[in-house]
């Protein structure tokens, strides 16, 4: 099971545990009718729920002891938390704490959430050649270049943190480049090849004329 | 699955027409809540920022978020910080159903107390890897769902890790019965389940025939006493099983209404009660030391 698939189980199974939580009782026949290409993974939560979880004192034991109020200030660190954090360091590499393949984060991202180019264009109101040049795997228009709005719509589309978006061009918070390991950070090797993004605009055959003219706006209202 | 867009994300609609409720309304407006406490955030790193995140009434899924930003900016310190203090929002939670999901296997004192600290130890390990992974976007969103199915996952690993569980392969228990390994712990494999599948078995000729389930007293037996142990036995099942033993012998659907919900065939419900039915004798053959059967 990809990632995609665990993601739609988890929001079914997600439903099944409310349904529970509210005081219904969903059938499990129902689930695995509605959702048949998910049956085993259903079938295997809700086993696993029913023989573990459901008998858990509540979700939120950590959180509000029962009866207590939440508390002012954090708990400690337990001494079994302390060295299992210390174990789990240990053994998680340094390449998995590492930001991503910057390369091909934005374009990895779109493709597990099962976007092409076209639709992540759509959503942002651009078109597919600008978006190509955006994220594709050789990106052409200076980061510089690029208003916010742009980064705010990709990261509402591709569910990611703003900052993560920022940071894919090298601008987090535009004040805090140097931080930012994104293959923009080189854009000496390619201005050769570089083109503004209102070049981008201006220049794209795909771009309606109606879309064009929106971005002419936003770039005026953000100085660029 | 019906899938709309929202906001420009894919999303899934889980509809109860019966109700006239759409849960993408719930999720969309649970992904803006976040959005806007973690955008009401102090700037990153300042300690008004930190005063922040360590409030504790701070929803977990921005606490992720803030992690993803943490390692997206290359800052370990921060991202740990932030990791702890989700540890330390989560163990009182995750140290219990370390003991809780332990508690069938019947161990001494001591072993369960050294079990149960490795399973909470690999918990640990498995979110913090997932709150570090950005494309798991669902930790954002629905915290507790996603820290329950990762103990699910740990669970399912560690079991099998510690030889509690075999790991059945669809295709090995077909045809290699006699390979199977024999289980510790003390286990139980409900014989109302067995007797049940072994009714199921006789229908195997591929002659029409409902499958009943006609000792009622078994069957009360087995949805009561014996729940937890059915369940822990239907998760130690390849995929394809599972769904047929629960629909039948948990949830009490015929067989033929359990070949609809699942498109099978009435034959392919009783030849996966069958496969069923092997496994669980190898298992309670192995409990007796029975080798012969």
């Amino acid at each position: 099971m990809d990632r995609a698939q665990e993601e739609d189980v988890l929001r079914i199974t997600e439903q099944y545990v409310a349904e529970l939580q509210a005081g219904r009782q969903p059938r499990l026949g129902d689930y695995l009718a509605r959702y048949p290409q998910y049956a085993g993974a259903i079938s295997e939560f809700v086993a696993y729920y029913h023989a573990v979880e459901a008998d858990l004192p509540g979700e939120a034991l950590s959180e509000q002891k029962q009866g207590q109020p939440l508390a002012a200030t954090l708990p400690q660190l337990s001494d079994s938390s302390r060295v299992a954090l210390e174990r789990a360091w240990e053994r998680i590499s340094p390449r998995e704490l590492a930001p991503g393949d910057v390369n091909t984060t934005l374009l990895a991202v779109a493709n597990r959430q099962e976007l092409s180019l076209a639709q992540v264009a759509s959503e942002v109101g651009l078109s597919g050649d600008i978006v190509e040049k955006l994220i594709g795997l050789q990106p052409t228009i200076k980061a510089a270049t690029i208003p916010q709005e742009v980064f705010r719509r990709l990261a509402h589309v591709l569910h990611q943190p703003l900052e993560a978006i920022q940071a894919y061009f090298g601008l987090a918070g535009r004040l805090q480049v140097a931080e930012a390991p994104t293959v923009y950070n080189m854009e000496t090797q390619r201005d050769a090849r570089q083109q503004s993004f209102r070049e981008a605009i201006e220049q794209s055959e795909q771009l309606p004329d109606e879309q064009r003219a929106a971005w002419r706006d936003i770039l005026l209202s953000e100085g660029l | 699955m019906r899938l709309v867009k929202v906001l420009g994300i894919v999303e899934q609609a889980v509809s109860h027409p019966e109700e006239g409720y759409d849960s993408t309304i719930a999720v969309v407006e649970r992904r803006s809540a976040f959005a806007g406490i973690y955008n009401a955030l102090p700037a990153y790193g300042c300690d008004a920022f930190w005063r922040a995140v360590e409030e504790p009434g701070k929803p977990l899924e921005v606490l992720v978020r803030c992690v993803r930003v943490a390692v997206a900016r290359g800052d370990n310190e921060g991202r740990n910080r932030i990791i702890e203090i989700i540890i330390c929002r989560t163990q009182d939670t995750n140290e219990y159903w370390a003991d809780h999901a332990l508690k069938h296997l019947g161990l001494q004192a001591d072993e369960h107390k050294s079990l149960a600290f490795d399973l909470y130890a690999d918990l640990c390990e498995r979110v913090m890897r997932a709150l570090i992974d950005p494309q798991r976007p669902f930790w954002e969103e629905n915290f507790q769902h996603c820290l329950r199915f990762e103990r699910k996952h740990n669970y399912q690993a560690f079991m099998t890790r510690e030889g509690r569980w075999q790991k059945h392969s669809e295709h090995t228990e077909a045809k290699k019965p006699a390979e199977l390994v024999p289980l510790t712990g003390n286990r139980r494999v409900p014989r109302a389940l067995l007797h049940s599948l072994d009714r199921a078995i006789r229908f195997t000729d591929g002659e029409v025939g409902e499958l009943e389930i006609e000792d009622e007293r078994a069957q009360q037996q087995l949805l009561a006493v014996e729940r937890t142990d059915l369940l822990n036995l239907v998760l130690q099942l390849p995929e394809k099983l599972r769904s047929v033993i629960l629909l039948i012998f948990w949830e009490g659907r015929s067989e033929k209404d359990t070949a609809r919900i699942l498109a099978i065939t009435d034959r392919t419900v009783r030849n996966r009660l069958y496969e069923a039915s092997r496994i669980l004798r190898s298992e309670l053959k192995s409990e007796r030391g029975d080798v012969h059967g």
